[in-house]
């Protein structure tokens, strides 16, 4: 087991696939001493962190959205900021600025002050309740680890991690994020209603005199570094061309035959829900969170390679929220889910 | 040391899914093999009970109907045998299902060198072959032969059995005919050839609407015939077709199907007869206006007596334009002769038949054997016992010729010849009973 006091090496030169596996289950568990249930909702945080993208969490108010990314900020010992999204938000208010500072001796000098963005962990509570120009100024912060302000690139510290919480009702006054920011997001998490005896424990864990405490699974010098070097190791889990091609083949297959949008090169399986009630498919990032997910799935399975069933385990999360339906879709209830379990199983009789 | 170890495990690893191929592939070629065998010897069984049970149209379709699905039922194996081959990523990817190893031979098959090398391609290749022991061939795949094999077992019981019952068919059909004797069949006409090894051209009797029905069907025939392109043509031709297949499948001779044809001793130039009975000197001759059965009919006492159905087709028509004058009033006043030679075919006076006049019995004595030329009428037929349902081929019995003896006499129509007055009585009341 690593955590802090096991420092001393170069992390990455210790770290093996059982290595991995260790430091993710214990996570895991510390998440889960604050977070009742969701054991689904945590694998998928925790994957997309150390495959390197986003997470856009979508749940009703009061299933634990804003406890849970506050828990893994604390359990990776990452430096951790929370946004509220409302209305009035600026781009500046998140980005920084630059402002007038007086110096010791009396000059005045332009100083670019780092907004909330400046951190390994951020917290975008309610993303939908700001303006899409607001929302936008994450693009390059989550796509390039960078920030443009007043003409001057400040880059970002890795790991960098943006998880975004969407609340599904209370819809007036909100703004939908637009297909480019969605597509940033690698996996997009749902949280439900706990169980009645979910709900039990949630009662007797929060209630109580005592809060449940987390212990930081890496010590605050190092964890940057360690969460680098297994980002690192997951990238190196082998896939074998045929399991690209599936999961290259389950992205085109969600992709309506439109040969304005998608070219002459047709995908060779047809969905009958996709073409009825699709208007844009996944994009090509689509099929990168499906690879990089697998690969997470694979190491915590003790495999050096991905699987078919990998891929399966995430096309969900990482493609419901790349799917654009139609107002046919609406009209006759249709969601994305329902579009991604018929994909799959129009897709998996043409593996190798 | 420790690289060739890794290339030795990789090199095991390889070899096991080679071997785990080839018994997939092997299956799949087995399984093409034993189906397309097991099709065609069925196939060939039907074929061969339908050419042995049927009639020449029947067992061409059912033949056709056979090796059709017979050859779709094939290129379905093929198929099959096809996608059922692997190739060495299927073979991989087939063992890692069944063998629940998630990818892993998968993944170790499409290594690239570099890949090989690298630190987790290392792992990959030792996880995978501490492994080995999940994915022998026999566990991946534990048959040796295909199921299909049982089908071709099948198939050869069924075709076995069918060859067995069809023979026993064929022999209980056989049973029921007597010997030299054959039934002609025409549709719905009743029509017994007077010879049982019956010959192309051969003469037949029937009763005035047989002959009728005779004229109708041979009229009908003859346009037939005159339009090639009719449904019958191309009938007659795949029925002849069929015929001489089912010979040679079954080694049953069948005799040419016989040509059915009405005319008269000037031979009925309209029918166009290709036999013609060898003129018979006759008084009928000398009645030059008459032709055919219906001129001899005319001759009262002195000539062959016309039947009362010779004289009615006549009147009818078909084909028989060429006897107007033959009526059976005349008949019955004029003729000395057997009125009921129309039963029995013999035209001159010879009575062979029942239910004709006694009164008619006796005339004055032929002036020599009497021919059979009241009619020449060459059967346009397939000759069938009895119990034979409509359609089936027909049994043929064995031609016998035996010598006569000095106390035989051939078998044909007896002239008639003078009574002496004491007998004739006996010889009324005799025929009466």
């Amino acid at each position: 087991m690593h955590n802090e006091s096991e420092s001393g090496a170069t992390p990455a030169e210790r770290l093996s696939i059982g290595d991995f596996a260790r430091i993710f289950r214990r996570a895991q568990s510390e998440i889960h001493k604050v977070i009742v249930g969701h054991e689904r909702a945590v694998e998928e945080l925790l994957s997309a962190l150390f495959a390197g993208g986003h997470v856009l969490i979508e749940g009703v108010p009061g299933t634990g959205k804003t406890t849970l990314v506050k828990t893994l900020g604390l359990v990776l010992n990452l430096s951790f900021n929370r946004i509220q999204f409302t209305v009035d938000l600026m781009p500046a208010d998140i980005t920084g600025t630059r402002v007038i500072i007086s110096g010791s001796d009396g000059r005045r000098e332009f100083s670019f002050q780092p907004g909330p963005i400046f951190c390994h962990i951020l917290l975008g509570d309610e993303i939908n309740r700001a303006t899409p120009k607001t929302q936008s100024a994450l693009l390059e912060a989550m796509a390039e680890l960078q920030v443009t302000a007043g003409g001057t690139t400040y880059p970002l510290p890795p790991p960098y991690f943006v998880m975004a919480t969407l609340n599904p009702i209370e819809m007036e006054g909100t703004y939908p994020l637009p297909e480019a920011q969605l597509d940033r997001f690698m996996f997009k998490v749902r949280l439900g209603y706990p169980g009645e005896d979910e709900l039990v424990k949630i009662i007797n864990a929060t209630t109580g005199p005592e809060e449940a405490g987390v212990t930081p699974v890496f010590a605050p010098d190092e964890a940057a570094e360690r969460i680098e070097a297994l980002k690192r190791l997951v990238r190196e889990v082998i896939v074998a061309p045929a399991v690209e091609q599936y999961a290259a083949r389950i992205v085109r297959a969600t992709q309506p035959d439109n040969p304005r949008i998608i070219g002459e090169q047709r995908s060779p399986v047809k969905v009958d829900v996709v073409n009825r009630y699709v208007s844009f498919g996944a994009s090509p990032r689509g099929a990168l969170a499906l690879i990089m997910g697998a690969k997470v799935r694979a190491l915590l399975d003790g495999r050096a390679n991905i699987a078919y069933e990998d891929i399966e385990q995430f096309a969900p999360a990482a493609l419901e929220h790349r799917i654009m339906l139609n107002y046919a879709a609406h009209s006759d209830n249709v969601d994305a889910a329902t579009i991604v379990e018929q994909v799959i199983k129009a897709v998996r009789p043409t593996r190798v | 040391m420790p690289q060739q170890a890794h290339e030795q495990k990789l090199w095991l690893i390889l070899f096991q899914l080679r071997a785990i191929r080839a018994r997939i592939n092997s299956l799949a070629a087995q399984y093409f093999a034993f189906s397309s065998l097991a099709i065609i010897i069925l196939a060939a069984t039907l074929v061969l009970a339908a050419a042995a049970l049927m009639s020449p149209l029947a067992f061409l379709l059912t033949a056709l109907l056979i090796t059709l699905m017979a050859l779709i039922s094939i290129v379905r194996v093929t198929r099959v045998a096809v996608r059922s081959s692997v190739s060495p990523i299927k073979a991989a990817s087939l063992a890692d299902e069944r063998a629940g190893l998630k990818g892993r031979l998968m993944t170790v098959l499409s290594l690239g060198d570099a890949r090989r090398n690298s630190e987790f391609g290392q792992f990959l290749v030792e996880d995978t072959y501490d492994r080995r022991n999940e994915f022998e061939p026999i566990k991946i795949e534990p048959r040796w032969f295909s199921r299909s094999i049982l089908a071709l077992a099948g198939s050869c019981l069924v075709a076995l059995l069918l060859l067995r019952v069809t023979r026993l068919a064929v022999g209980v059909r056989r049973m029921p005919n007597r010997p030299n004797q054959v039934i002609a069949e025409l549709g719905n006409l009743d029509i017994r050839p007077a010879d049982p090894a019956l010959e192309p051209n051969a003469e037949i009797y029937a009763d005035e609407t047989t002959m009728r029905k005779l004229a109708n069907k041979l009229a009908s025939a003859k346009n037939d015939q005159a339009d090639n392109s009719s449904v019958s043509h191309w009938l007659n031709q795949a029925r002849r077709f069929a015929s001489n297949l089912q010979e040679k499948l079954t080694g049953q001779q069948h005799k040419p199907p016989l040509e059915l044809r009405l005319t008269d001793k000037d031979g009925m130039s309209s029918l166009n007869p290709p036999y013609r009975h060898p003129p018979i000197p006759d008084q009928n001759e000398s009645d030059g206006d008459d032709k055919g059965v219906a001129k001899s009919g005319s001759d009262g006492g002195t000539g062959p007596t016309p039947s009362p159905a010779v004289g009615q087709l006549a009147q009818g028509g078909a084909g028989l334009s060429g006897i107007p004058n033959a009526q059976s009033g005349q008949a019955s006043s004029s003729d000395v002769g057997s009125p009921e030679s129309s039963a029995t075919g013999a035209g001159d006076g010879v009575s062979h038949g029942s239910g004709a006049d006694p009164e008619h019995l006796f005339g004055p004595p032929a002036s020599q054997p009497m021919g059979t030329d009241t009619f020449k009428i060459t059967i346009d037929a397939q000759p069938s016992d009895e119990s034979s349902t409509a359609g089936a081929p027909a049994y043929i019995p064995p031609k016998v010729r035996v010598p006569l003896n000095e106390q035989q006499s051939a078998d044909e129509p007896i002239a008639r010849a003078s009574v002496p007055p004491g007998d004739q009585m006996t010889i009324k009341r005799v025929f009466e009973r």
